[in-house]
Protein backbone atom coordinates (compact mmCIF):
# COMPACT_ATOMS: atom_id res chain seq x y z
CA UNK A 1 0.00 0.00 0.00
CA UNK A 2 3.11 2.25 1.14
CA UNK A 3 4.55 1.56 -2.24
CA UNK A 4 1.27 2.15 -4.28
CA UNK A 5 0.91 5.86 -2.66
CA UNK A 6 4.69 6.55 -3.25
CA UNK A 7 4.07 5.64 -6.96
CA UNK A 8 0.95 8.42 -7.18
CA UNK A 9 3.28 10.92 -4.98
CA UNK A 10 5.75 10.57 -7.96
CA UNK A 11 2.73 10.81 -10.35
CA UNK A 12 1.57 14.32 -9.19
CA UNK A 13 4.61 15.33 -8.84
CA UNK A 14 5.78 14.31 -12.78
CA UNK A 15 2.26 15.91 -13.65
CA UNK A 16 3.32 19.50 -11.98
CA UNK A 17 6.49 19.49 -13.66
CA UNK A 18 4.85 18.31 -16.82
CA UNK A 19 7.35 15.15 -17.42
CA UNK A 20 4.31 13.49 -18.60
CA UNK A 21 6.25 10.43 -19.76
CA UNK A 22 7.76 9.53 -16.33
CA UNK A 23 4.09 10.52 -15.19
CA UNK A 24 2.61 7.86 -17.36
CA UNK A 25 5.12 5.35 -16.34
CA UNK A 26 4.31 5.92 -12.53
CA UNK A 27 0.78 5.17 -13.64
CA UNK A 28 1.38 2.18 -15.33
CA UNK A 29 2.87 1.03 -12.29
CA UNK A 30 0.54 2.22 -10.03
CA UNK A 31 -2.24 0.06 -12.09
CA UNK A 32 -0.09 -2.77 -12.27
CA UNK A 33 0.10 -2.69 -8.43
CA UNK A 34 -3.48 -2.13 -7.59
CA UNK A 35 -4.32 -4.79 -10.04
CA UNK A 36 -2.17 -7.41 -8.35
CA UNK A 37 -3.58 -6.13 -4.90
CA UNK A 38 -7.17 -7.17 -6.72
CA UNK A 39 -6.02 -10.62 -7.74
CA UNK A 40 -4.25 -10.89 -3.40
CA UNK A 41 -7.43 -9.60 -2.07
CA UNK A 42 -9.53 -11.80 -3.62
CA UNK A 43 -7.72 -15.30 -3.65
CA UNK A 44 -7.46 -15.38 -7.61
CA UNK A 45 -5.40 -18.37 -8.01
CA UNK A 46 -3.17 -17.90 -10.82
CA UNK A 47 -1.21 -21.10 -10.65
CA UNK B 1 4.35 123.72 18.75
CA UNK B 2 3.39 123.87 15.05
CA UNK B 3 5.57 124.88 12.29
CA UNK B 4 3.04 127.12 10.99
CA UNK B 5 3.82 128.81 14.66
CA UNK B 6 7.45 128.76 14.81
CA UNK B 7 7.27 130.13 11.23
CA UNK B 8 5.36 133.23 11.53
CA UNK B 9 7.37 133.75 15.29
CA UNK B 10 10.38 133.88 13.39
CA UNK B 11 9.25 135.88 10.25
CA UNK B 12 7.38 138.05 12.91
CA UNK B 13 4.04 137.67 10.91
CA UNK B 14 5.44 138.31 7.91
CA UNK B 15 4.03 134.86 6.06
CA UNK B 16 0.27 135.13 5.29
CA UNK B 17 -1.27 131.92 6.44
CA UNK B 18 -1.78 130.72 3.22
CA UNK B 19 2.14 130.69 2.74
CA UNK B 20 2.85 129.27 6.35
CA UNK B 21 0.17 126.32 5.37
CA UNK B 22 2.15 126.10 2.10
CA UNK B 23 5.42 125.61 3.79
CA UNK B 24 3.73 123.28 6.34
CA UNK B 25 2.04 121.04 3.73
CA UNK B 26 5.88 120.77 2.07
CA UNK B 27 7.38 120.28 4.94
CA UNK B 28 4.83 117.73 6.23
CA UNK B 29 5.86 115.88 3.08
CA UNK B 30 9.32 115.82 3.02
CA UNK B 31 8.87 114.48 6.76
CA UNK B 32 6.85 112.03 5.60
CA UNK B 33 8.97 110.89 2.66
CA UNK B 34 11.68 110.76 4.94
CA UNK B 35 9.78 108.61 7.78
CA UNK B 36 8.67 106.52 4.88
CA UNK B 37 12.11 105.95 3.88
CA UNK B 38 13.62 105.41 7.24
CA UNK B 39 10.76 103.01 7.96
CA UNK B 40 11.10 101.12 4.94
CA UNK B 41 14.92 100.84 5.89
CA UNK B 42 14.10 99.44 9.17
CA UNK B 43 11.65 96.99 7.96
CA UNK B 44 13.61 95.76 5.46
CA UNK B 45 16.46 95.02 8.49
CA UNK B 46 14.25 93.75 10.35
CA UNK B 47 13.14 91.50 7.73
CA UNK B 48 16.93 90.50 6.85
CA UNK B 49 17.57 89.65 10.42
CA UNK B 50 13.90 87.48 11.00
CA UNK B 51 15.14 85.92 7.80
CA UNK B 52 18.22 84.99 9.16
CA UNK B 53 16.73 83.75 12.35
CA UNK B 54 14.15 82.28 10.74
CA UNK B 55 16.17 80.05 8.46
CA UNK B 56 18.48 79.18 11.40
CA UNK B 57 15.35 78.34 13.03
CA UNK B 58 13.98 76.48 10.60
CA UNK B 59 17.04 74.35 9.37
CA UNK B 60 18.03 73.38 13.13
CA UNK B 61 13.98 72.54 13.39
CA UNK B 62 14.35 70.31 10.45
CA UNK B 63 17.34 68.58 11.97
CA UNK B 64 15.81 67.70 15.43
CA UNK B 65 12.33 66.29 13.17
CA UNK B 66 15.00 64.93 10.70
CA UNK B 67 16.68 62.71 13.26
CA UNK B 68 13.72 62.65 15.68
CA UNK B 69 11.76 61.09 11.99
CA UNK B 70 14.82 59.21 11.26
CA UNK B 71 14.18 57.11 14.67
CA UNK B 72 11.00 56.86 14.33
CA UNK B 73 11.20 55.18 10.85
CA UNK B 74 14.15 53.08 12.07
CA UNK B 75 11.67 52.11 15.46
CA UNK B 76 8.53 51.46 12.90
CA UNK B 77 11.12 49.49 10.35
CA UNK B 78 12.30 47.32 12.81
CA UNK B 79 8.80 46.76 14.46
CA UNK B 80 6.97 45.81 10.86
CA UNK B 81 9.74 43.94 10.21
CA UNK B 82 9.71 41.65 13.07
CA UNK B 83 5.84 41.48 12.39
CA UNK B 84 6.23 40.61 9.14
CA UNK B 85 8.79 37.89 9.69
CA UNK B 86 6.92 36.33 12.06
CA UNK B 87 3.70 36.63 9.46
CA UNK B 88 5.92 34.92 6.86
CA UNK B 89 6.60 32.25 9.25
CA UNK B 90 3.14 31.66 10.35
CA UNK B 91 1.79 31.58 7.06
CA UNK B 92 4.99 29.64 5.08
CA UNK B 93 3.79 26.74 8.02
CA UNK B 94 0.36 26.95 7.56
CA UNK B 95 1.20 26.65 3.45
CA UNK B 96 3.21 23.57 4.23
CA UNK B 97 1.13 21.89 6.38
CA UNK B 98 -2.09 22.50 4.04
CA UNK B 99 0.08 21.79 1.22
CA UNK B 100 1.01 18.81 2.92
CA UNK B 101 -2.84 17.48 4.14
CA UNK B 102 -3.75 19.04 0.16
CA UNK B 103 -1.52 16.45 -0.81
CA UNK B 104 -1.91 13.37 1.04
CA UNK B 105 -5.89 13.84 0.74
CA UNK B 106 -4.91 14.10 -2.66
CA UNK B 107 -2.95 11.43 -2.87
CA UNK B 108 -5.93 9.43 -1.25
CA UNK B 109 -8.65 10.71 -4.02
CA UNK B 110 -6.40 9.26 -6.90
CA UNK B 111 -5.94 6.04 -5.20
CA UNK B 112 -9.70 5.81 -4.40
CA UNK B 113 -10.31 6.98 -8.07
CA UNK B 114 -7.97 4.35 -9.46
CA UNK B 115 -9.68 1.72 -7.34
CA UNK B 116 -13.42 2.95 -8.63
CA UNK B 117 -12.22 2.96 -12.08
CA UNK B 118 -10.67 -0.56 -11.74
CA UNK B 119 -13.54 -2.25 -10.42
CA UNK B 120 -15.64 -0.63 -12.79
CA UNK B 121 -13.49 -1.67 -16.25
CA UNK B 122 -11.90 -4.46 -14.97
CA UNK B 123 -13.92 -6.60 -12.81
CA UNK B 124 -13.19 -9.33 -10.78
CA UNK B 125 -14.95 -11.49 -13.04
CA UNK B 126 -12.29 -10.33 -15.91
CA UNK B 127 -9.33 -10.61 -13.84
CA UNK B 128 -10.25 -14.60 -13.00
CA UNK B 129 -11.01 -14.75 -17.19
CA UNK B 130 -7.72 -13.45 -17.57
CA UNK B 131 -5.75 -15.36 -15.85
CA UNK B 132 -7.78 -18.91 -16.24
CA UNK B 133 -7.30 -17.82 -20.69
CA UNK B 134 -3.26 -17.14 -19.84
CA UNK B 135 -3.48 -20.56 -17.50
CA UNK B 136 -4.89 -22.50 -21.11
CA UNK B 137 -2.60 -20.51 -23.22
CA UNK B 138 0.14 -21.74 -21.18
CA UNK B 139 -1.02 -25.41 -21.10
CA UNK B 140 -1.61 -25.48 -25.05
CA UNK B 141 2.18 -24.16 -25.73
CA UNK B 142 2.95 -26.89 -23.45
CA UNK B 143 1.19 -29.46 -25.38
CA UNK B 144 2.35 -28.48 -28.41
CA UNK B 145 5.79 -28.43 -27.27
CA UNK B 146 5.35 -31.40 -26.05
CA UNK B 147 3.55 -33.27 -28.80
CA UNK B 148 5.83 -30.81 -31.63
CA UNK B 149 2.76 -29.36 -33.18
CA UNK B 150 2.66 -26.33 -34.45
CA UNK B 151 0.29 -24.65 -36.25
CA UNK B 152 2.03 -25.11 -39.74
CA UNK B 153 2.34 -28.49 -39.36
CA UNK B 154 -1.52 -28.86 -39.01
CA UNK B 155 -1.85 -29.01 -42.66
CA UNK B 156 -2.21 -32.94 -43.85
CA UNK B 157 0.44 -32.38 -46.43
CA UNK B 158 2.97 -31.29 -44.67
CA UNK B 159 2.30 -33.44 -41.73
CA UNK B 160 3.51 -36.51 -43.89
CA UNK B 161 6.50 -35.32 -44.68
CA UNK B 162 6.89 -34.15 -41.47
CA UNK B 163 7.17 -37.28 -39.72
CA UNK B 164 8.82 -39.15 -42.65
CA UNK B 165 11.63 -36.51 -41.96
CA UNK B 166 11.02 -37.33 -38.54
CA UNK B 167 11.91 -41.13 -39.31
CA UNK B 168 14.87 -40.72 -41.38
CA UNK B 169 16.31 -38.26 -38.65
CA UNK B 170 16.04 -41.02 -36.23
CA UNK B 171 17.35 -43.49 -38.48
CA UNK B 172 20.49 -41.34 -39.47
CA UNK B 173 21.03 -40.76 -35.63
CA UNK B 174 20.55 -44.29 -34.86
CA UNK B 175 23.02 -45.16 -37.94
CA UNK B 176 25.73 -42.20 -36.41
CA UNK B 177 25.12 -44.05 -32.68
CA UNK B 178 26.26 -47.38 -34.08
CA UNK B 179 28.97 -45.98 -36.62
CA UNK B 180 30.36 -43.81 -33.28
CA UNK B 181 30.14 -46.63 -30.83
CA UNK B 182 32.65 -49.18 -33.70
CA UNK B 183 34.59 -45.76 -33.97
CA UNK B 184 35.14 -46.26 -30.17
CA UNK B 185 35.94 -49.87 -30.13
CA UNK B 186 38.08 -49.47 -33.14
CA UNK B 187 40.02 -46.70 -31.94
CA UNK B 188 40.40 -48.66 -28.33
CA UNK B 189 41.97 -51.43 -30.01
CA UNK B 190 44.06 -49.22 -31.92
CA UNK B 191 45.60 -47.44 -28.98
CA UNK B 192 46.28 -51.04 -27.54
CA UNK B 193 48.25 -52.10 -30.86
CA UNK B 194 49.90 -49.04 -30.90
CA UNK B 195 50.82 -49.49 -26.98
CA UNK B 196 52.08 -52.86 -27.02
CA UNK B 197 54.19 -51.72 -30.41
CA UNK B 198 55.87 -49.23 -28.40
CA UNK B 199 56.53 -51.47 -25.50
CA UNK B 200 57.94 -54.22 -27.67
CA UNK B 201 60.08 -51.77 -29.37
CA UNK B 202 61.21 -50.25 -26.68
CA UNK B 203 61.77 -53.66 -24.57
CA UNK B 204 63.41 -55.35 -27.64
CA UNK B 205 66.96 -55.06 -26.00
CA UNK B 206 66.36 -55.54 -22.60
CA UNK B 207 66.68 -59.08 -20.36
CA UNK B 208 63.30 -61.46 -19.96
CA UNK B 209 63.03 -59.97 -16.20
CA UNK B 210 63.53 -56.24 -16.87
CA UNK B 211 60.68 -56.64 -19.82
CA UNK B 212 58.36 -58.47 -17.06
CA UNK B 213 58.99 -55.58 -14.81
CA UNK B 214 58.48 -52.95 -17.18
CA UNK B 215 55.57 -54.53 -18.79
CA UNK B 216 53.26 -55.09 -15.56
CA UNK B 217 54.23 -51.60 -14.68
CA UNK B 218 53.23 -49.68 -17.89
CA UNK B 219 50.17 -52.29 -18.75
CA UNK B 220 46.97 -50.85 -19.66
CA UNK B 221 48.38 -47.20 -20.03
CA UNK B 222 48.21 -44.91 -22.89
CA UNK B 223 50.99 -44.46 -25.73
CA UNK B 224 52.15 -41.04 -24.58
CA UNK B 225 51.85 -42.20 -20.58
CA UNK B 226 54.65 -44.63 -22.36
CA UNK B 227 56.82 -42.64 -24.15
CA UNK B 228 57.01 -39.87 -21.34
CA UNK B 229 57.60 -42.88 -18.33
CA UNK B 230 59.55 -45.34 -19.72
CA UNK B 231 62.68 -44.29 -19.17
CA UNK B 232 62.02 -43.34 -15.63
CA UNK B 233 60.12 -47.13 -15.25
CA UNK B 234 63.37 -48.45 -16.45
CA UNK B 235 65.69 -46.42 -14.26
CA UNK B 236 63.81 -47.11 -11.18
CA UNK B 237 63.88 -50.89 -11.69
CA UNK B 238 67.49 -50.72 -12.36
CA UNK B 239 68.40 -49.32 -9.07
CA UNK B 240 65.81 -50.71 -7.55
CA UNK B 241 67.32 -54.09 -8.51
CA UNK B 242 71.14 -52.75 -7.86
CA UNK B 243 69.95 -51.88 -4.48
CA UNK B 244 67.92 -55.63 -3.61
CA UNK B 245 71.40 -57.32 -5.07
CA UNK B 246 73.73 -55.19 -3.00
CA UNK B 247 71.79 -56.23 0.52
CA UNK B 248 71.46 -59.56 -0.37
CA UNK B 249 75.58 -59.64 -0.70
CA UNK B 250 76.05 -58.18 2.43
CA UNK B 251 73.58 -60.73 4.18
CA UNK B 252 75.34 -63.48 2.00
CA UNK B 253 78.74 -62.08 3.70
CA UNK B 254 78.24 -61.74 6.50
CA UNK B 255 75.98 -65.06 7.36
CA UNK B 256 79.06 -67.17 5.09
CA UNK B 257 80.82 -68.74 8.47
CA UNK B 258 78.00 -69.20 10.25
CA UNK B 259 75.65 -70.80 8.44
CA UNK B 260 75.04 -74.64 8.66
CA UNK B 261 73.71 -76.72 6.33
CA UNK B 262 70.65 -77.01 7.37
CA UNK B 263 70.37 -73.03 7.82
CA UNK B 264 72.04 -72.08 4.32
CA UNK B 265 69.50 -74.84 3.18
CA UNK B 266 66.36 -72.42 3.97
CA UNK B 267 68.32 -69.26 3.66
CA UNK B 268 68.84 -71.10 0.18
CA UNK B 269 65.13 -71.53 -0.28
CA UNK B 270 64.07 -68.08 0.91
CA UNK B 271 66.66 -66.65 -1.45
CA UNK B 272 65.12 -68.66 -4.45
CA UNK B 273 61.63 -67.67 -3.50
CA UNK B 274 62.50 -64.01 -3.57
CA UNK B 275 64.57 -63.67 -6.93
CA UNK B 276 65.81 -65.53 -9.61
CA UNK B 277 68.62 -64.02 -10.67
CA UNK B 278 71.54 -65.09 -12.33
CA UNK B 279 73.89 -63.21 -9.71
CA UNK B 280 71.69 -65.43 -7.16
CA UNK B 281 71.75 -68.34 -8.08
CA UNK B 282 76.04 -68.22 -8.33
CA UNK B 283 75.40 -66.96 -4.71
CA UNK B 284 73.54 -69.81 -3.46
CA UNK B 285 76.54 -71.82 -4.20
CA UNK B 286 78.33 -70.23 -1.23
Amino acid sequence: MKEIKKDIKKFISNVMDREYKKASNDLSSVINKKIEQKILNNNINIF
Amino acid sequence: MDIKQILSEATNGALNEEVLSEIENVFEQKVNDKVEIHVEQALNDQDELYTEKLNELVEKIDADHSNKLKRVVEAIDSDRAEKLKVVVEKYESALNEEAENFQSQLIESVSDYLDVYLEEKIPVESVQEAVKNTKAKKILEGLRNHLAVDSALEKESIKEAVIDGHNQINEASKKLESVAEENAVLKEELDTVKTGLMLEQKTAGLDKKTKQYINKALKGKDAEFIAENFDYTLKLFKKKESDRLETLKEEALSTRENVDRVVYESKQEIVEEKVSSPYLSELSKY
